[in-house]
């Protein structure tokens, strides 16, 4: 049975939108021991684990109801610090006397396994990979625990950047105006409202391929149908524009359909990484919260032109 | 709602289809040896797909030029059967591909790196990007031209499960009509490395279940099923999913805990969404990896659920190795195919049962035997647990 989705509660960990000397936009990190209180696990946890782990647990702090019934999680390339660090010292060792903790933490579900471990729950865990789409899959996936008879689902997604990873994009023209980036979000999905829940997730909606605008902007209208709205009822668009003209003129052109809604970006923030557009909805959420004039928002975000996602969110 | 199985397709170390590793196994005939893939200073018995990359390429009619991930290509092809078994044109309704992975384009990343490490500028770039886990997904859609739902799954070990069972919701949800769902994974250096660092590999041929069991071996696979709501079915399903669950141990990072909360959990719930009683089960398929923890924490989670009335179980790694993101996806396949042809598989190489548990596996192939319900569970790190359940269907 289709119920709705509350957001009830929502963490971020993310950049402040200046680039680093590398050229990077780096995550502004919280003072990690006051989160991840257990020294052993923490010492040992990668970069993008602690802000991973650290995020979903201030995410699950700030909600009232603190039963977890499922974590979803969400990376578009996983631990890559890790995934490099086990690969230099098999290749640097020969193969010999490798420590197995990069090992084990390289995998994508390590995030959503601590926060398991952490908070004891025993509960449905998942991890979606799948590049530019893995936020996306995990809201879908947690929207349906909840039609499923679900009370409360904490969903969210990590990625983080690295030096080798910019090499290689740069090598691949794939940084042509574009600021590589990283962060962690988490949501709280609910079935039932609280009394501070800002907002509420109406539809998550994907679709992969090269498409030209106007076979996208074909796309948006029809999701808008299938959810009773015209592109009027839309106060906001909110669009990942990550500054290289030819993906910006997409977004220029999707921007047409909406001329009366306000508008706004995400990516001079976050940057440019595969699960960006968890930021988006953090970012969403928040001008919900404060402004009496958005009724309902729409977030479009596209990874390279592939990856296509629609969020539409709605004031509570 | 009934979920179908009506497209199984599966490749191993021991067959390029399903038929070749059914009769493998019917041979007790297993397909480990020594690795061949890339050069290696670890010398464990591993179970390969017996083909280059260019001849899974010629196998597939692709170009011999292009670069796919070795992940990639034997996804590609187990999927493919998976659907032509299935007869479904897959514009005909809302079809969707769900895949899993724990390793992606790994195989050829850890080629990259080698020349990557000495000097940034170097690394044939089309050796790195399929890194990521989402590649492999995306090659077998195009390659099945599957425009609908898509995504990828990664849960380590019990990533197939999951993907399975996410189909399978997908379609009670009113979401997709009918769906591809399994996983694949290549074996390559850095899992190889990664199992040996931790010191869980066998140095023989593993064997699960028994007393003097040493550890695990690696393989690689791919295993798909081809889901679909009964009102879209047209030809006679092989059974249904009447079962999941996925359940975590909340334990350690890749230990189990001793009794097997997590497996319990998950084998439990998946029994009670069928709506059956557990001594209605006639078959385990078991994780089983051979590793002294797994097989302990499975064994006792096994006899805390089904108490007097243990049913038959068996592991089919010692044929063709932990596949990891593929396992439950090739034995998902072999356990339809218990239900719809009544076969329980040999536990090879089982010698004497451990202390603790004296649980005692199938030793050998049946076949034609009255087999109702199948249970197959897979457990991965971080205390990712998944139990599928596949039955008959009454009247079939």
């Amino acid at each position: 049975m289709k119920r709705n989705c509350y957001i009830n509660s929502f963490a971020s960990i993310h950049p402040a939108g200046t680039v680093g000397e590398d050229g990077m936009l780096h995550a502004v990190e919280p003072d990690y021991k006051q989160i991840i209180t257990n020294a052993n696990i923490r010492r040992r946890m990668s970069h993008i684990l602690k802000m991973g782990v650290a995020c979903g647990l201030k995410c699950l702090e700030h909600s009232e109801n603190k039963q977890i019934d499922a974590i979803i999680t969400a990376t578009g390339l996983g631990n890559l610090a890790d995934t490099e660090k086990f690969l230099d010292n098999l290749i640097g060792n020969e193969e010999q006397l490798l420590n197995p903790s990069a090992f084990i933490q390289s995998t994508s579900n390590a995030i959503g396994a601590q926060i398991a471990l952490l908070t004891h729950n025993h509960a449905y865990n998942n991890t979606y990979a799948h590049r530019g789409l893995s936020f996306e899959s995990a809201l879908i996936d947690g929207m349906m625990r909840l039609w499923e008879g679900n009370n409360q689902v904490l969903a969210g997604a990590a990625d983080e950047v690295s030096q080798a990873q910019y090499l290689i994009l740069k090598r691949l023209r794939m940084l042509e105006n574009i600021t590589l980036g990283e962060g962690a979000q988490f949501f709280t999905l609910a079935a039932e409202k609280q009394s501070h829940t800002p907002a509420e997730l109406v539809g998550v909606k994907t679709f992969t391929g090269l498409f030209g605008s106007g076979e996208v902007r074909q796309k948006i209208k029809s999701y808008l149908e299938e959810n009773h709205l015209a592109p009027d009822d839309l106060q906001h668009i909110s669009t990942g524009r990550n500054g290289n003209h030819s993906v910006d003129s997409v977004y220029n052109d999707v921007e047409q359909l909406f001329p009366s809604s306000s508008r706004s970006t995400f990516k001079d923030i976050c940057g440019e990484y595969p699960t960006a557009s968890a930021f988006g909805m953090w970012k969403g959420i928040n001008r919900l919260k404060e402004s009496d004039d958005i009724r309902y928002l729409l977030i479009y975000n596209q990874y390279y032109s592939i990856n296509h996602s629609l969020i539409i969110l709605k004031k509570c | 709602m009934n979920i179908c199985i009506t497209g199984v397709g599966a490749i191993s170390g021991i067959g390029v289809n399903v038929e070749e590793n059914l009769h493998a196994i019917r041979n007790n005939k297993h397909g480990m040896g020594r690795v061949t893939l890339f050069p290696t200073a670890i010398d464990v018995p591993v179970c390969e797909v017996k083909y280059t990359n260019r001849q899974l390429k010629a196998l597939l009619a692709l170009p011999s030029c292009k670069t796919y991930s070795r992940t990639a290509l034997l996804g590609m092809l187990a999927a493919k059967e998976a659907l032509s078994d299935s007869g479904i044109d897959v514009n005909a309704q809302r079809t969707g591909l769900i895949s899993s992975t724990s390793v992606g384009g790994m195989d050829l990343s850890e080629h990259f790196y080698i020349d990557f490490r000495r000097d940034s500028a170097r690394g044939r770039l089309r050796d790195i990007i399929s890194h990521d886990c989402g590649d492999s997904t995306g090659k077998i859609a195009s390659y099945l031209a599957i425009t609908d739902y898509t995504t990828t799954i990664n849960t380590a070990c019990s990533s197939a499960g999951n993907a399975i069972m996410l189909g399978a919701r997908m379609i009670k949800n009113g979401l997709l009509d009918a769906v591809i769902v399994g996983g694949t994974d290549a074996l390559c250096k850095f899992t190889l490395n990664g199992f040996h660092s931790l010191m869980i590999l066998d140095k023989a041929i593993c064997a699960p279940f028994s007393k003097s069991r040493e550890g695990l071996n690696l393989g690689e696979a791919a295993g798909y099923l081809v889901l679909q709501s009964e009102e879209t079915v047209k030809r006679k399903p092989y059974c249904t999913l009447s079962g999941y669950s996925n359940a975590n141990d909340a334990y350690h990072q890749t230990a189990t805990s001793p009794d097997g909360d997590g497996p319990y959990l998950c084998m439990k719930e998946a029994v009670e969404r069928a709506n059956i009683q557990p001594r209605e089960v006639n078959y385990i398929n078991v994780h089983g990896t051979g590793t002294p923890n797994n097989d302990l924490s499975e064994g006792k989670a096994i006899m805390r659920l089904f108490g007097e009335n243990i049913p038959a179980f068996s592991s089919i790694k010692p044929f063709i190795g932990h596949t990891l993101g593929a396992s439950e996806g090739i034995e998902a396949v072999l356990s339809v195919l218990s239900v719809s042809k009544g076969i329980v598989y040999p536990n090879l190489n089982f010698k004497e049962p451990v202390e603790d548990t004296n649980l005692i596996p199938v030793t050998a192939w049946g076949e034609g035997l009255a087999v109702k319900h199948v249970l197959s569970n897979s457990f991965g790190f971080g205390g990712n647990n998944s139990s599928l359940l596949f039955s008959a269907i009454e009247g079939l």
